[in-house]
C-alpha cells in the first residue's frame, strides 16, 4: 500500500515538473515565438499575396499606359483635325467627288461625252446595262507582273463598279492615247477593262469597257475600322495634290456638292 | 591546480536557458525586422502601382471625355481615312492604258501600220494586227515589242530593266501582193499576240 502511495506521489511530482518546464519554456520563449508568429503571418498574409500581385499590377499599369498613350495620340490627332477642319472638309469633298455614294450613270455618260470633246475625239455611243443587283462588283481582275501578283486590289465589298461600253472614233492612235489620258486624269475615277480598236480606212473605231467605282453600303463599316489619317503625311498630301490636278467633270455637270 | 565548479546545476541550466532565449530573441527580432522591411517594400510597390494606375485611369477618363467632345471630327476623319485608303488602293491597281498604247505606238516601225488592237485587263492576251511593206519589218516590230526599257520619248512610266510586253508571238503572217495595190501600208498582213506587263504600268 505504501509502495503504491509512493509511486503515485512520484508520478504527480514528475507531471508537475513537466508542466513547470513547459510553462518556463513558454515564458522564456514567448517573445521569439510571438515574433515567429508575426513573421509567418506577414509572410503568408501580406508579403506572398502582395508580391504575387505585383506583376499583375505592373502589367495593368503598362497596358493602361499604352492605352492612354494611344488615346493621347488619337486626341492630339483629332485636335489637329479640329484645328484644320476646313482642310478636312475640303479633302473629304475631293475624295467624295472621286468616289461617289451612288452609281450616277447618267452623269457618267455626260462625263464621257465631255471627256471625248476635251480629247478631241469623236464620241459615237455609250451603252450601260445594270448588272446583277445587290451584288458587290468585282473589281477589274488583279493584274500580274510576268506571272507575279501585283499589289492587292481593294476589297470589292467596299465598292461597286458600273461598266459602260464607250465607242469613240479617232483619227489616229495618238488621239486614243489622249482620250485615255483624259479619262485617267478625271477626278471621278475610271478603270479601263477592255480596248478594241479597229482601223476603217479613215479612222480608228475604238470600243472601250470603262468601269467607275462608287461606294457600297458596306463601306460605312469599313470606315469604323480604318486607320487614322495624318493630314501632314507626305504620301497623303501627294495623293490629294494629285487629285487637285484631275479634272472635275462631275462638278461641271452637277455642282451639287457630294454627300460627305 | 584542481578547479572545482561550485555553480549549482540549476544555475547552469538557467544560464543556458537565458543564453538560448536571448539568442533566439535576437535572431527572431532580426528576422522580424527583415520581414517588416520586405512587407513594407512590397506594400509600397503595390500602393505605388495602384497610385500610378489610378492616375492613368484619370488621364484616360479625361482623354475619353475630350474624345467625346471631338466625336463629330472623329466621324469625319474616319470617313476621310476610309475613302482615302480605298481610293489609294484602287488607284494603285489601275493600269494606265494611255501609257500602254503610247509604248506600243513608239515601238511600231515606220513601215508597219497597226489596224487593230485588242487589250483586256487581268493579264489576258493582247492582240495587234495590221500591214507591213515586208516581213522583216514585222520581225523588227516583234523585236521592238520584246525589248525591255522605254520606247516612248516622253515616258509616263519607268520601264528601265522591265519589259512592257511579254510572251510576244507572231500569230499569223500572210503576204498578198494584190493588197499592196489597195493599201499603202503594204502587202504583208500580220497578227501579233503578247501580254501586257500590267505591273509596270501602275501609277
Amino acid at each position: 500500500m505504501i509502495v503504491i502511495e509512493n509511486l503515485n506521489v512520484k508520478s504527480e511530482e514528475r507531471a508537475r515538473q513537466v508542466a513547470a518546464g513547459f510553462r518556463d519554456f513558454i515564458i522564456n520563449f514567448a517573445i521569439p515565438l510571438l515574433f515567429l508568429i508575426i513573421i509567418v503571418g506577414l509572410a503568408v498574409f501580406v508579403i506572398t499575396p502582395v508580391y504575387k500581385s505585383l506583376p499583375d499590377l505592373a502589367g495593368q499599369l503598362e497596358s493602361k499606359t499604352v492605352e492612354a498613350a494611344s488615346l493621347q495620340a488619337k486626341v492630339a490627332q483629332l485636335e489637329d483635325l479640329e484645328t484644320n477642319r476646313g482642310l478636312v472638309t475640303e479633302d473629304l469633298t475631293k475624295l467624295s467627288w472621286a468616289l461617289e455614294e451612288r452609281d450616277k450613270v447618267p452623269e457618267l455618260s455626260e462625263q464621257v461625252r465631255r471627256m471625248s470633246t476635251d480629247a478631241k475625239v469623236i464620241f459615237n455611243s455609250l451603252s450601260y446595262t445594270n448588272k446583277a443587283e445587290d451584288l458587290p462588283a468585282v473589281p477589274v481582275a488583279e493584274a500580274s507582273t510576268e506571272g507575279q501578283p501585283i499589289s492587292p486590289a481593294p476589297d470589292p465589298a467596299l465598292y461597286r463598279e458600273e461598266d459602260v461600253d464607250v465607242k469613240i472614233e479617232t483619227a489616229d492612235l495618238q488621239k486614243l492615247v489622249d482620250f485615255l489620258q483624259v479619262s485617267e486624269n478625271s477626278i471621278r475615277l475610271f478603270k479601263v477593262g477592255k480596248i478594241a480598236s479597229s482601223f476603217n480606212d479613215t479612222s480608228y473605231e475604238t470600243s472601250l469597257l470603262m468601269a467607275s467605282p462608287y461606294l457600297n453600303p458596306g463601306f460605312s463599316v469599313y470606315t469604323q475600322t480604318s486607320a487614322s489619317i495624318d493630314l501632314k503625311d507626305t504620301k497623303y498630301r501627294d495623293f490629294m495634290g494629285r487629285l487637285d490636278e484631275f479634272t472635275n467633270y462631275a462638278q461641271a455637270i452637277d455642282a451639287t456638292l457630294p454627300k460627305l | 591546480m584542481l578547479q572545482v565548479d561550485l555553480t549549482p546545476p540549476q544555475e547552469i541550466k538557467r544560464q543556458k536557458t537565458q543564453y538560448f532565449v536571448g539568442t533566439s530573441t535576437k535572431i527572431s527580432a532580426v528576422l522580424l525586422v527583415m520581414c517588416l522591411l520586405a512587407a513594407g517594400y512590397v506594400v509600397y510597390r503595390s500602393l505605388s502601382y495602384k497610385a500610378q494606375i489610378f492616375a492613368v485611369d484619370q488621364r484616360v477618363l479625361a482623354l475619353e471625355s475630350r474624345r467625346a467632345e471631338l466625336s463629330d471630327v472623329e466621324e469625319v476623319s474616319k470617313k476621310l481615312a476610309g475613302k482615302y485608303f480605298l481610293l489609294q488602293r484602287y488607284m494603285e491597281t489601275r493600269v494606265a492604258y494611255s501609257s500602254v498604247v503610247k509604248e506600243l505606238i513608239a515601238r511600231v516601225p515606220s513601215e508597219v501600220t497597226v489596224d487593230d488592237i485588242a487589250f483586256e485587263s487581268g493579264g489576258k492576251k493582247a492582240n495587234v494586227s495590221g500591214f507591213s511593206t515586208n516581213p522583216s519589218q514585222v520581225a523588227a516590230f516583234i523585236t521592238e515589242l520584246s525589248r525591255s526599257g522605254n520606247a516612248a520619248s516622253d515616258p509616263a512610266v519607268e520601264l528601265t530593266g522591265k519589259n512592257a510586253f511579254t510572251d510576244v508571238r507572231l500569230e499569223t503572217l500572210s503576204v498578198d501582193d494584190r493588197k499592196a495595190q489597195t493599201r499603202k501600208a503594204g502587202s504583208v498582213e500580220y497578227a501579233i499576240s503578247f501580254k501586257i506587263n500590267e505591273g509596270a504600268f501602275l501609277k
